[in-house]
């Protein structure tokens, strides 16, 4: 594989797990606010 | 750059067959299935309207009996916010956001395949109610307890349809956000975006914080009914105010979530056809922020009514007038756009010059029921109806026909019939006009709302509406026919289709490939934004 094709992959590779990072806090953050929620009117 | 973006650079090939929609990972595919599912529900919610114009032509009871009456009342909001407007606004922001940012796709294609594909099985459910013993969901969409939960075999149905809706939402939410932060061209900073698109940063973070707490709301609603607890339910010491509270905190910015795109839309479109810049873009930015800030601490002035402290009146009358002040500044920085510019009146500009005005008749009513011994009077009247329909129907559904409209030529690579085009908004302006404005009248000459019969002092307003009423609808049909003309041919659109078109959308080809952008533009200040 050609060096700059390599370095373009391994770049989108990081940019895919950086979505996938931000994607899951942000899963955590809506699901902390339903369960957070319903937790604060369990007390 | 997305998993499917770096698959695209080995195979830029497009996939054909049923096999393109069910699995589409392609941003342009999946905001088509969104935009075309709209477009649907917008049919179907409106032909519930239809029933419930008619039934209020004159009074007595004409057609329908005051049960389904009220189911249509409660399904046609359900199916004309979650399924027509907020999903056409996602369908934009699918359609948009990347070609905007100059990204290859949005950030996470497969979750974005199944934020739309949950919308069809959740309306499924939803619909399915009408055929169930006890009939649909009929208590108002705002679910209130302890009517709601009078509801037959669909009350489950309902409110997993909420949660099915309130995921794709989400997940829809989640995507974005991950899109613009993560995927932005060389170049394109956060105060270069266009305002299209920081208005959906915004309506995704609202998204994000609302519609978990609606779920848990409606999720106690749920183990009220079927697991004896007594979240809502006074005789085990539980609180149906409460709920309202709860909902209206989602509701609120649900509200936002529905105009704040529309927004952007118009935006957009003004210094296209203005042809100067947006006047005041940092302030847009940060009104738009304001706005969708302040949504969250004026949630009680929808329940004045139900009887609260003075302090609380006060304190909920007040910080819903300082809304007024952002969104002022947004009108008055359009009108500032539009101020001794080379303006032309194509039909995207029609729709977006009947936003500002009409949206903003409903947004000074909404000004008036906000003062709180006044909204003592218009509360749970058809004033009310009026008010929120100019925000909706006049408001954020104009500005989505518009958008239509302003970017159909890029999308389709045709331009649409501009006779056609117009003939449509002056008939849907004239006649949401017919529709609507008299509502304000019988509002305040006391006529309740969600009501299929009323005292015959009522009748000749509700007469005039009802007319209103089925000429908007047949109006629609000429939009139909203006998309599905140009979807299949017409004049060749250019790539910048419109002469004053700024923005990366617009330096693609029309219609733009299959997968654009899949190597970043250099964004510069000139070719930033309009």
């Amino acid at each position: 594989m050609m060096t700059a094709e390599k370095d373009k992959d391994e770049l989108a590779a990081a940019r895919a797990a950086a979505n996938i990072k931000l994607a899951v806090f942000l899963g955590f953050v809506a699901l902390s606010f339903y369960a957070g929620f319903i937790w604060y009117y369990f007390k | 750059m997305s998993e499917a973006a770096v698959h695209d650079d080995h195979h830029d090939h497009k996939p054909t067959g049923i096999g393109r929609w069910l699995f589409s990972t392609n941003h342009k595919d999946i905001g088509t299935m969104y935009l075309v599912f709209s477009l649907i529900m917008f049919f179907i919610g409106g032909a519930m309207a239809m029933v419930i114009r008619a039934e209020l032509f004159q009074p007595g009871l004409q057609f329908v009996d005051p049960g389904f009456f009220n189911q249509m009342t409660t399904i046609h909001a359900l199916v004309m916010i979650f399924g027509a407007l907020m999903p056409a606004g996602v369908g934009l922001a699918n359609w948009l956001i990347p070609m905007m940012i100059g990204a290859p796709d949005m950030a996470l294609p497969r979750m974005n395949n199944m934020s739309f594909w949950i919308l069809p099985f959740a309306f499924t459910l939803l619909l399915s109610t009408l055929f169930m013993d006890g009939g649909g969901p009929a208590g108002g969409w705002t679910m209130y307890p302890p009517l709601v939960l009078q509801l037959g075999d669909g009350f489950p149905f309902l409110i997993f349809t909420v949660h099915f809706l309130g995921i794709s939402s989400i997940m829809g939410a989640i995507n974005i956000i991950a899109t613009v932060f993560n995927m932005r061209a060389p170049g394109m900073t956060y105060m270069r975006l266009p305002l299209f698109v920081w208005t959906w940063i915004i309506t995704a973070f609202l998204l994000i914080a609302a519609m978990p707490v609606f779920a848990g709301a409606v999720t106690m609603l749920l183990t009220d009914k079927y697991f004896a607890t007594s979240f809502f339910n006074a005789a085990g010491g539980g609180d149906p105010v409460m709920f309202q509270h709860v909902f209206w905190f989602f509701g609120h910015p649900e509200v936002y979530i529905l105009i704040l795109p529309a927004f952007g839309i118009v935006s957009q479109i003004l210094p296209t056809f203005a042809r100067k810049p947006l006047f005041g873009y940092a302030s847009m930015v940060y009104a738009t922020a304001a706005i969708a800030f302040l949504s969250f601490f004026v949630w009680a002035h929808h329940m004045f009514t139900v009887g609260m402290p003075l302090a609380g009146e006060l304190y909920f009358m007040y910080a819903t007038m300082s809304i007024a002040v952002p969104t002022g500044v947004k009108i008055f920085n359009w009108m500032a756009t539009m101020w001794k510019g080379s303006m032309t009146f194509e039909t995207p500009m029609l729709f977006s010059l009947g936003f500002i005005f009409l949206f903003t008749i409903g947004g000074f009513t909404g000004l008036m029921m906000g003062v709180t011994p006044v909204d003592f009077q218009y509360h749970d009247t058809y004033f009310i109806v009026a008010h929120f329909h100019y925000v909706l129907v006049p408001g954020a559904i104009f500005a989505v026909m518009g958008g239509v409209y302003y970017w159909l030529p890029k999308w389709t690579g045709h331009m649409y019939n501009e006779k056609l085009g117009k003939w449509h908004f002056w008939l849907s302006a004239i006649t949401v006009n017919i529709l609507f404005f008299p509502q304000h009248f019988l509002g305040l000459a006391g006529m309740p709302r969600r009501i299929p019969d009323y005292s015959v002092q009522f009748a000749d307003w509700n007469m005039v509406s009802s007319i209103g009423g089925f000429a908007f609808g047949l109006s629609q049909l000429v939009f139909v026919v203006v998309i599905v003309q140009c979807v299949r041919g017409g004049q060749k659109a250019t790539d910048q289709v419109w002469e004053g078109a700024h923005g990366l959308e617009f330096t693609l080809p029309s219609p733009p490939p299959f997968h654009s952008f899949t190597t970043p533009p250099q964004v510069t200040e000139a070719t930033a934004h309009s």
